[in-house]
């Protein structure tokens, strides 16, 4: 009990330091983003007409259909006076992934269409797991992330990170996917630390007619066949149902011998949309799944390698009303969500009730606010193994949120303050406040310059508070003993027990997060996006040493004993070159440094995924150039290659990746041809992670694909 | 969780009202064919008439300048009267004549001039087109028949989008 007070001190004398330094780094951040608003607005900026002519000619280059769905406002008549909404007035480093981008690069699984964005990391550690996240902290379960599709959360409230094998859709009713990096609590809430990746389908008014699709292909997927009928009920509802089945191929292992890892799915769903004269909105959509993968695992009981079986099954219902108002807009959205997810010592039953309002108000042409509150009740029911015990084995979790934001013109359709905040209680850490502070500045047209200040927390997950592994591997033991640490008192000849007890105590990881950001949009065939980031994190999860319990049992807690910076640069650049041809770039640097607080002990087994070797879970440099060419006789070429750096803590090495697709469409056939990693027979993108047992990773190889699409 | 702020990269969502119907009077003049005889001479410019209050004021004339159709150059004049209406190929009828506008049509029957307005009862009273919105979106009611009767032909692309409205 002595050790604990010690650190107790060391802690509070730790957090004192740090929020200086952090108030330092604030006010001196303030005074920058102050002297570079000043001598930017010396600039000449009255360029009014030169905005209209802008917004003409992009209106002049639409097609008439699109013409015709262009939203319309008149400023007279005191109706919400925005500009056109495009990426240059959005305070936040966003990227859009379109239907179009999704199509020509022949996207097959969701997961992989994150591989276009910059500053996010995507990488495969076998053939149904994937390693997702935006500015670093990357792994199997990589948890600062919040992805939702068509506004129902996705990542599991288990251990906060996505179960990238279950989630999907039919790829063609994705209308696009706006990845946000960094974070975006405010408005969104917790576990928006890093980024935000939000997956919105087509409304079933565009989805109308019968489409049939199938791909085969070697490498990755082997099958997959979708169904869509679209109809109407009357003038102003449509829907449509859809069925698909998807099969993986197994990947390989390093010797390039196939390996049991293959995933096996089956979906289906439909969404109805109701659009009345009177401004309302409404829809209900909803989506059932089932299917199995397998995976090669070492078990943490035995130390032995063995091939498990993954069985996945889930359902989800969403309701949602959107009202026009005269001057903004409501949305009240509910849904239901349920996911049952069995493999060995994981056994998860879980089911997630959220209801959540939301107002836009747009007071004058200067202000606009939006509110809302929302409520969310989680239950689950685990399978308790003799490697991993839940304690509780049933819980149910309730969160209560709520959220404002403001923003203010300072200056008329130039300079743009936004502020607000989110206020959240959890059954875990308690009360939660995310609170932004953006500001935008848009000279013209051409320039917009954001910078923001942001907090953020991922709160703790189930797993973090009630999961108890028992660990009586020799091997694990072994290690501890080789490390030779200092674990005073243990006796090492007489342990048999590796535990980890639950810590009640353990709290929220925060970042502050501190962004700029700048984009140039020439002309609407040149489009530059570049942001600056630094975080500091701070009560970052580590597993650390706790007790020995005499005989022979060491414990082990989850304790927030790790604080770390993050900084980096993200660039994309899209280039219309010529009208059939379009170029897409990014790159991205990332550079994480994680510190541990003085009188920390590790323990060896679980350190490469629980401590400050975390820092070499991401590449430090990515880069990609995408190309989009249009050929005469309906053929498309699209071309792709995406440089990844070293990946050290994973013994991931560098690579680089090229695909390839030939497209050919009539009016309502299109075949596709394709080739992802063309040039590589296989390469590791990802290590071995803990997901309930240990998970070996496979390496991704060299695939081709044939696609058809047929609508009638 | 709520979708909150639609962003997009290209394609404008949300524009001035006055904004997209001038794009859309431009457009016309590119979607509809006019006979020869609607022109003085084939360096007469193509002229989108205005005729009583200017609701689109500047947006129009950006939207056509150095534009031009069938190479004639696309101008924009404003109207009192109807006294120099036959050198219109295009006529937008504004709001402020709502009280004489059937007088108006009856004027110009069977003449090459293409009729647009957004007042009510435009299209069943003798007009060809008429803007209306759905959904705080721009639409428009097109007659083909009375387009033919003075010459005019619309493409497929413009009949495709349009709400078409047929006499019996």
């Amino acid at each position: 009990m002595i050790i604990h007070s010690q650190f107790t001190i060391h802690n509070s004398q730790f957090t004192i330091m740090a929020n200086l330094s952090q108030l330092i780094r604030f006010l001196s951040f303030l005074v920058l983003l102050t002297t570079i608003v000043h001598c930017l607005a010396a600039i000449d900026t009255d360029e009014k007409a030169r905005q209209h002519r802008a917004i003409i000619n992009q209106l002049k280059n639409l097609s008439l259909t699109e013409l015709s769905e262009v939203e319309t406002f008149n400023p007279k008549a005191g109706l919400a006076a925005r500009k056109i909404q495009k990426l240059t007035d959005t305070s936040a480093a966003l990227f859009v992934i379109t239907k179009e981008d999704i199509r020509r690069a022949g996207i097959t699984h969701l997961a992989e269409a994150l591989r276009m964005v910059p500053g996010v990391q995507v990488a495969r550690i076998n053939a149904n797991k994937w390693a997702i996240s935006a500015r670093g902290f990357n792994g199997i379960f990589a948890s600062k992330l919040l992805v939702m599709i068509d506004g129902r959360n996705v990542y599991t409230l288990l251990r906060s990170e996505v179960f990238w094998d279950v989630q999907g859709t039919l790829l063609e009713d994705v209308e696009r996917i706006e990845v946000i990096r960094g974070p975006g609590a405010s408005l969104w809430g917790a576990n928006a630390v890093n980024g935000i990746i939000n997956i919105i389908t087509k409304s079933a008014t565009k989805t109308q007619g019968n489409l049939v699709t199938a791909t085969i292909g070697h490498g990755e997927e082997r099958a997959i066949i979708g169904i869509r009928h679209g109809g109407t009920i009357n003038d102003d509802t449509h829907y449509r149902i859809y069925g698909k089945f998807y099969e993986h191929d197994s990947f390989l292992d390093a010797s390039g011998s196939d390996q049991q890892d293959r995933l096996h799915k089956k979906r289906a769903g439909f969404r109805i949309d109701q659009e009345t004269t009177n401004d309302d909105n409404l829809t209900f959509q909803g989506d059932i799944y089932q299917g199995f993968a397998k995976q090669d695992l070492l078990s943490f009981q035995t130390g032995q390698r063995l091939n498990d079986n993954i069985n996945l099954n889930g359902f989800n219902l969403l309701g949602r009303w959107q009202r026009e108002l005269d001057n903004g807009d409501m949305i009240l959205q509910t849904y239901y969500d349920y996911t049952k997810r069995q493999e060995l010592s994981l056994g998860d039953r879980r089911g997630t009730f959220d209801i959540d309002f939301q107002h836009r108000w747009q007071r004058n042409e200067t202000q606009e606010f939006i509110w809302g509150f929302g409520y969310r009740y989680t239950h689950d029911d685990m399978d308790n193994s003799p490697t991993l015990t839940y304690i509780p084995e049933k819980r149910q979790d309730q969160l209560f949120s709520a959220f404002v934001q403001g923003d203010f013109m300072l200056q008329p359709e130039q300079l743009k303050l936004t502020v607000g905040s989110k206020f959240e209680h959890n059954d875990y850490s308690g009360f939660e406040i995310q609170p932004t502070a953006r500001l935008l500045w848009t000279p013209n047209n051409k320039h917009g310059i954001w910078a923001a200040i942001s907090r953020a927390v991922r709160s703790p997950a189930r797993a973090d508070e009630n999961a108890q592994y028992i660990l009586p591997d020799k091997a694990i033991l072994t290690i501890i003993q080789n490390a030779n640490r200092d674990y005073s008192g243990v006796v090492l000849d007489q342990v048999s027990t590796m535990i980890t007890q639950s810590n009640l105590d353990y709290q929220s990881e925060t970042v502050l997060a501190y962004e700029l950001g700048y984009r140039f949009n020439v002309t609407n065939r040149f489009l530059l996006d570049m942001s600056l980031f630094y975080n500091e994190y701070n009560h970052l999860r580590i597993l650390e040493f706790a007790e020995f319990i005499p005989p022979a049992m060491v414990v082990i807690k989850n304790m927030n004993k790790m604080y770390g910076e993050a900084y980096g640069l993200e660039i994309a650049a899209s280039w219309q070159v010529h009208d059939n041809w379009k170029l897409i770039t990014t790159y991205s640097y990332l550079d994480l440094q994680l510190h541990l607080e003085p009188g920390t002990r590790l323990v060896p087994p679980m350190d490469s995924f629980f401590s400050e070797q975390e820092e070499g879970d991401n590449p430090h440099h990515q880069a990609s150039i995408r190309s989009l060419l249009t050929l005469p006789y309906n053929l498309e070429l699209d071309t792709a290659l995406f440089y990844v750096d070293n990946v050290p803590n994973q013994l991931a090495s560098n690579y680089i990746r090229f695909d390839v697709r030939l497209g050919w469409h009539s009016k309502d056939l299109e075949v596709s041809l394709g080739a992802r990693n063309l040039f590589d027979n296989q390469h590791r993108e990802f290590g071995d992670g803990v997901s309930g047992n240990y998970v070996l990773a496979d390496e991704v190889q060299r695939s081709i694909y044939m696609q058809l699409k047929y609508r009638f | 969780m709520l979708s909150h702020g639609g962003v997009s990269y290209a394609a404008p969502k949300i524009a001035q009202e006055y904004q997209v119907k001038a794009v859309f009077l431009y457009n016309f003049a590119n979607f509809i064919r006019w006979p020869q005889t609607a022109f003085a001479n084939p360096r007469a410019p193509f002229n989108i008439c205005i005729l009583g209050h200017d609701p689109f004021r500047p947006e129009i004339d950006i939207a056509v300048e150095n534009e031009q159709v069938d190479r004639h150059v696309v101008k924009v004049k404003r109207l009192n009267s109807m006294v120099n209406v036959d050198r219109c190929q295009i006529l937008f009828i504004s709001q402020s004549e709502a009280a004489n506008f059937t007088t108006i049509l009856n004027f110009i029957h069977k003449r090459p001039i293409l009729t647009v307005s957004e007042i009510d009862d435009f299209v069943t009273q003798g007009g060809m087109i008429q803007f209306f919105k759905y959904r705080k979106r721009i639409r428009f009611y097109i007659v083909p028949d009375t387009l033919k009767k003075s010459g005019l032909q619309a493409s497929g692309n413009l009949l495709r989008v349009a709400k078409i409205v047929r006499h019996r």
